[in-house]
């Protein structure tokens, strides 16, 4: 009796030192995909159809307002190129960068977008259009820049500038870009 | 012992009869055999029961215990990390997703996983739409998972606490996973997910995977809960303890409870054994160890009662013996002087004269039966006394030959200058019945040696009587010294008493010694007589 007593209290010890702890898993589901239930309201870019500029909305995202200025430089979506939209704006990446400034003349703050163009491209009037008016599209934003490398070509730029009567700007860099200067492109 | 036997008449039967005093066993070995028990003993029983009871029952509540609260506390760790993932994905993950937006997706995703809980390392990476996942590399060069937060950025690798399968990774694409993994002894949750089948137009191929969402992994450190886990072990265990301290102390109550009448049992049975009669064992409780005790004190209180009566009729019928020799003795004493007379004075011939030496012979017989009648009752009354005194051995038997006209019958051996302390009166019976013995039942030769012999380490003189007869019967032997045994059935009309070998005996037990009666391997009898020399504590 006393050997089944001490075989028994043995299993028992051994199973519970083994048995002890944190014990691994095999994988165990744990129910269906997380719904995806965020709804941002939608983004509005302007693409060109037919050479004229044409407000196109894609979905946005939570907590990226400005995301319509790096969507420019994506290719666009089957479905946009099927409905005969094209895009003028170069393959690249586009960085804005929001800065609050208060207007002179105005109480409210107001954003300022500068563009930051990740390389090196040539903008054509048109792709000037698609980015001004497309970032004025952007809740909160009274004017837009597009930062640009000094000395950079260009007969458009040059043109664009005579067009809104603006100064080149003194290094040359900041380009302040507004929709109304392209109103012959609507 | 119920009432005292009557006060004897006679002088030398005052002395109380004595209780009968078997052998007693001497206390050590008493003390080797509870020794003997203590491995077998009850009290190590029903320890060693309580305790293997009292063990498989905590061990058995804690074991319970213990995986129900692991199993608690793991589903309750899961959950919350589950559901923590499951709501920042549904919070960042858009129903619809912009056309390459999977890296920012991802980086938001890993931000706000990071962010919310320091115990927990996330990876967000896109996923092919069809082919193998890519999964996070595991270890980044250098870097230590468990490196503090603020050392770590959130990047598009980031490494988690553990590598992910290629089977984890293909589960987690059709719904949300998890498993437990332990990396190192330390335990670490892993969970899988992607955010759900996108809404809206759905293109193929490439077109798709520029709207997918992100895979995600986290993997939580449960550290933490090993370590309560680790501490409510603790805890169990000294609980465990402390039960089985206490079964051990309640095991050794009862144990105690029950032996402790037992022990009294027995301490009242062994004096039962040696002769306390009176022995009663205290009957408290109603359990069957208080009826044992009962039942005890009934059985002694007859047998003392039995054996008491039994030895006031031995006590009785043995006073009659001596009562009755005593009163023989007188007339006896009267009749053997008339009977001389007459032999003397009537007719030296005819029929008058025979009969009168008769009468005379068969008188002097009767008056040596009352005579060892009342030798014999002395014995049984435990009246006799020994009369010690240095003794000259050769002397004392040569003296009782002569006494008895027997000295030319018997050869005698034994060295002359032996003395020895006895009762020359009591050691003159002895030899006489021997000697006597031996020429009336044996055939001659006769011998008698004696000398110097030591038995059980003390000293002493052995004498034997030895004769040339055909030997004691087998069937006498045994019972050769009981009172009115003879050898010859038939011969009931001899000149011994049939009490001679009985006194003998008695007076050899009465030194001190032994008598004892055997057959020679020649068909003589032999009955050795040992005497210590020693003075004896009977003296």
């Amino acid at each position: 009796m006393r050997n089944t007593t001490a075989a028994a209290v043995a299993a028992l010890v051994l199973l519970a030192a083994t048995a002890c702890g944190i014990r691994p898993t095999g994988v165990i589901s744990a129910g269906s995909k997380p719904i995806a239930g965020n709804r941002p309201g939608p983004i509005t870019l302007y693409l060109l159809k037919d050479g004229r500029l044409t407000p196109v909305q894609r979905p946005g995202l939570p907590d990226h307002g400005t995301l319509a200025i790096p969507q420019l430089g994506v290719p666009l979506t089957v479905e946009e190129r099927r409905r005969g939209l094209t895009t003028r704006v170069p393959r690249v990446r586009l960085t804005p960068d929001p800065v609050t400034i208060v207007a002179e003349g105005e109480l409210e703050p107001s954003t300022l977008l500068e563009v930051t163009a990740g390389e090196k491209r040539r903008w054509s009037r048109a792709a000037l259009a698609q980015l001004a008016c497309t970032a004025e599209q952007i809740q909160g934003v009274r004017r837009t820049t597009l930062r640009i490398e000094p000395g950079e070509d260009s007969g458009v730029i040059r043109s664009y500038l005579s067009t809104t009567r603006q100064e080149p700007p003194p290094d040359a860099t900041h380009l302040l870009l507004t929709c109304a200067a392209f109103a012959d492109l609507k | 012992m119920t009432g005292r036997p009557r006060q004897p008449r006679l002088p030398h039967l005052r002395r109380p009869l004595r209780p009968i005093r078997p052998f007693r066993p001497p206390f050590r070995r008493r003390a080797a055999a509870e020794r003997r028990w203590w491995l077998t003993g009850l009290r190590v029983r029903l320890t060693a029961a309580f305790l293997a009871v009292a063990l498989l029952a905590s061990v058995l509540a804690s074991g319970i215990s213990y995986v129900l609260v692991r199993r608690s506390m793991l589903a309750a760790a899961q959950d919350t990390a589950l559901t923590e993932v499951r709501e920042i994905i549904a919070r960042t993950v858009p129903d619809r997703i912009p056309p390459d937006t999977t890296d920012v997706l991802a980086a938001d995703l890993m931000r706000r996983l990071y962010a919310s809980d320091d115990r927990r390392l996330a990876y967000a990476g896109p996923m092919a739409w069809q082919g193998p996942i890519v999964l996070p590399s595991f270890p980044r060069g250098g870097e230590d998972p468990a490196a503090p937060r603020e050392e770590r950025e959130p990047v598009a690798d980031a490494v988690l606490h553990v590598p992910v399968t290629q089977e984890f990774a293909q589960r987690a694409a059709h719904g949300m996973v998890f498993q437990r993994v332990v990396r190192d002894g330390r335990p670490y949750l892993l969970i899988g997910a992607q955010a759900g089948e996108q809404m809206g137009e759905q293109a193929e191929g490439a077109e798709a995977q520029r709207t997918t969402p992100p895979i995600v992994f986290v993997s939580v450190d449960l550290g933490r809960e090993a370590r309560q886990l680790r501490s409510f072990t603790r805890s169990l265990l000294i609980a465990d303890a402390a039960a089985l301290a206490f079964a051990l102390l309640l095991a050794l109550l009862a144990a105690r409870g029950v032996l402790r009448p037992v022990r009294r049992l027995g301490r009242a049975a062994r004096a039962l054994g040696d002769g306390d009669l009176a022995t009663r064992v205290p009957a408290r409780g109603r359990d069957e160890l208080a009826d044992l005790a009962r039942t005890f004190n009934a059985t002694a209180q007859a047998l003392e009662r039995t054996v008491t009566e039994l030895r006031a009729m031995d006590a009785a019928s043995r006073r009659f013996v001596a009562d009755v020799s005593h009163e023989l003795r007188t007339p006896l004493t009267a009749m053997l002087a008339v009977t001389d007379v007459l032999t003397e004075d009537g007719g030296r011939d005819g029929a008058g004269g025979t009969a009168a030496r008769l009468v005379a012979a068969e008188t002097r017989r009767l008056g040596a039966l009352v005579d060892h009648l009342i030798e014999i009752s002395r014995f049984d009354a435990g009246a006799a006394v020994l009369q010690l005194d240095d003794v000259l051995l050769g002397e004392a038997v040569a003296g009782t030959l002569a006494a008895r006209g027997q000295t030319g019958r018997v050869t005698v051996t034994g060295p002359d200058e032996l003395v020895v302390r006895l009762d020359p009166r009591r050691f003159d019976v002895i030899v006489a019945n021997l000697v006597g013995n031996a020429l009336k039942h044996g055939a001659p030769p006769v011998r008698l040696d004696y000398g110097p012999a030591a038995r059980d380490a003390r000293s002493g003189v052995v004498l034997t009587v030895t004769d040339g007869g055909p030997g004691i019967p087998a069937d006498v032997l045994p019972v050769v010294f009981d009172r009115f045994v003879k050898a010859e059935a038939a011969r009931t009309r001899s000149e011994g008493s049939g009490l001679g070998l009985a006194i003998a005996r008695e007076n050899a037990v009465l030194h001190g010694g032994t008598l004892e009666a055997a057959n020679a391997s020649d068909g003589g009898a032999v009955f050795t007589l040992w005497l210590p020399t020693a003075e004896q504590e009977d003296a």
